[in-house]
């Protein structure tokens, strides 16, 4: 444990950069994929197949390669600009979440049932109100806990990003390891942060489903479904 | 079950006979006013999903304030019929007509923009045999979401309305509930409260008891009597409950193979149908 206590003032600076990377990649394939599953969802069949390759395209290669190749190659290419290893890492990482998020995206807008939309038409309510207020409301109880055991990747997908030599933790881990040789203590204490990072992630996903309209709905139904049992329990007890 | 009458203030039905006759007055020339004679006309629609052809040539006439059941055997197009009045799908030939405006094209022969089909389909509403309630909302959400969004009532004054209509359905103590906390046939009675918040003038049933079982089909079958005797709304129902059908319809169409095979006061069909094919799909259905 001596290794990490010594140098923690860098390993704290390397998890920070960890978090932060997290963090923006999260965030930023969210909207990346909402974009994403739109295009994929367009009555336009040009748009679909567009929006369907580009997803592939950005998903078929490893991250690493990707990374690697917004990193090294696309500076080479005329008029593009040198991306700083922190920018390379994030715009990839978004990319590739957007990409992997659209799916998850489209399949849990497709879950909700047709009738529902058949519903708000044969109201007079628009589709854009009709996404609005009842299809995104119900989708979102397949996409977010989808999304979150994404976010939980995207977390260990941060630890590639000292390839190009961004200075995570897994970086800052290594160069620790390289100074103290302690490499049992070093890698126990990266797996131990890795766990209580995504083990975070997933805690704040589960939260956010609480609040979902739906399974709000589904909890008062299973609770109204018991009531008549706890009556009869406690009818018994008195 | 009906309570409407006991609040004649608040009448839900009296603002949709209202629209209705403010509908057939207020066109002007003798062919305006000849076709908008009919609520819903159906002018040689046909309809085909890939090579199955649903509807062939469909001619069908409803007035306003009239009820007209269609029945006949499943597979035969009576669904599709409801479908295309809602606008649920464009049919592959013909035009159909909502108090004399086509849903379909402009005067011009254009297909009518999105906005004109809007505001023409508001004057329809229509009720699933799935009941299609919003899950995520409450049963009083449920009845002010289309209110609060399409005719843009103030939130107080959509659920003072909507809670006028659970009354009438007699679930105005299920304001809260959400519709998995409800049986089939409280889901189907707010559904139906929520097609008439909106005052449509005709009203589309799709086999709304065909889902449910006999008794909670009983109390969903009363709801619609109601309405069918305290409105002016037209009805266009589609159903497999003949006693119902018979003893609330002004006319009855048959249906085979997407066409209108007889169609006749529900005595005349009932009692003595000209179409062997009607006999037998009676005494299959009466017999069951």
């Amino acid at each position: 444990m001596k290794a990490v206590f010594e140098y923690w003032p860098v390993l704290a600076q390397g998890l920070w950069v960890t978090i932060w990377v997290a963090v923006c990649i999260i965030l930023g394939a969210l909207p990346g994929a909402v974009v994403l599953a739109a295009l994929r969802l367009s009555e336009t069949r040009a748009i679909r197949v567009a929006s369907m390759l580009l997803i592939e395209l950005i998903r078929a290669p490893s991250a690493v390669v990707l990374l690697f190749w917004a990193f090294y190659a696309l500076p080479l290419l005329p008029g593009m600009p040198r991306l700083s290893p922190l920018v390379a890492a994030i715009l990839v990482l978004t990319l590739d979440g957007a990409a992997y998020g659209a799916e998850i995206v489209r399949a849990g807008i497709e879950a909700v049932h047709r009738g529902q939309t058949d519903a708000c038409h044969a109201l007079g309510v628009s589709k854009i109100q009709s996404f609005r207020k009842v299809v995104l409301p119900q989708a979102l109880s397949q996409i977010v806990p989808g999304f979150g055991s994404l976010a939980r990747s995207m977390i260990k997908w941060t630890a590639i990003v000292s390839f190009i030599g961004v200075q995570d933790v897994l970086y800052v881990a290594n160069y620790v390891r390289g100074q103290t040789f302690d490499t049992l203590t070093v890698f126990c204490f990266l797996g131990a942060i890795y766990w209580i990072l995504t083990a975070l992630c997933g805690l704040t996903f589960r939260a956010l489903e609480q609040l979902l309209p739906l399974n709000r709905a589904l909890r008062a139904a299973r609770a109204s479904a018991h009531a008549p049992e706890i009556e009869v329990l406690t009818g018994a007890a008195q | 079950m009906l309570n409407a009458s006991d609040t004649p203030r608040s009448d839900p039905f009296s603002a949709a006979a209202a629209a209705t006759s403010n509908a057939t007055g207020a066109h002007g020339s003798d062919s305006e006013l000849q076709q908008a004679l009919w609520a819903i006309e159906f002018q040689k629609v046909s309809k085909s999903f890939g090579a199955h052809q649903v509807l062939v040539d469909l001619d069908l006439q409803v007035r306003p304030g009239e009820k007209v059941t269609l029945i006949g055997p499943s597979g035969s197009g009576k669904t599709t019929v409801l479908r295309l009045a809602m606008t649920l799908g464009k049919p592959t030939g013909g035009d159909i007509r909502i108090f004399g405006e086509s849903i379909l094209f402009e005067a011009t022969g254009k297909p009518i923009s999105a906005g004109q089909e809007t505001r023409i389909r508001r004057r329809c509403g229509m009720v699933f045999q799935q009941f299609n309630l919003f899950p995520h909302l409450t049963v009083l959400q449920n009845l002010i979401l289309a209110p609060t969004t399409v005719l843009r009532q103030s939130r107080e004054q959509a659920e003072v309305s909507a809670l006028e209509y659970l009354r009438m359905v007699d679930l105005q103590d299920k304001a809260l509930s959400y519709p998995s906390q409800l049986s089939g046939g409280q889901q189907q009675r707010i559904a139906i409260a929520r097609a008439l918040v909106m005052k449509p003038e005709i009203l589309l049933l799709d086999e709304i008891t065909s889902a449910l079982d006999p008794e909670l089909a009983g109390e969903v079958l009363d709801v619609v009597r109601g309405v069918a005797q305290q409105s002016n709304v037209s009805l266009l129902i589609v159903t497999h409950e003949m006693r119902f059908a018979r003893e609330v319809s002004d006319r009855i169409a048959v249906f085979d193979r997407g066409r209108i095979i007889e169609e006749g006061p529900p005595d005349k069909i009932f009692g003595q149908p000209d179409s062997e094919r009607t006999r037998s799909f009676l005494q299959s259905v009466l017999n069951h």
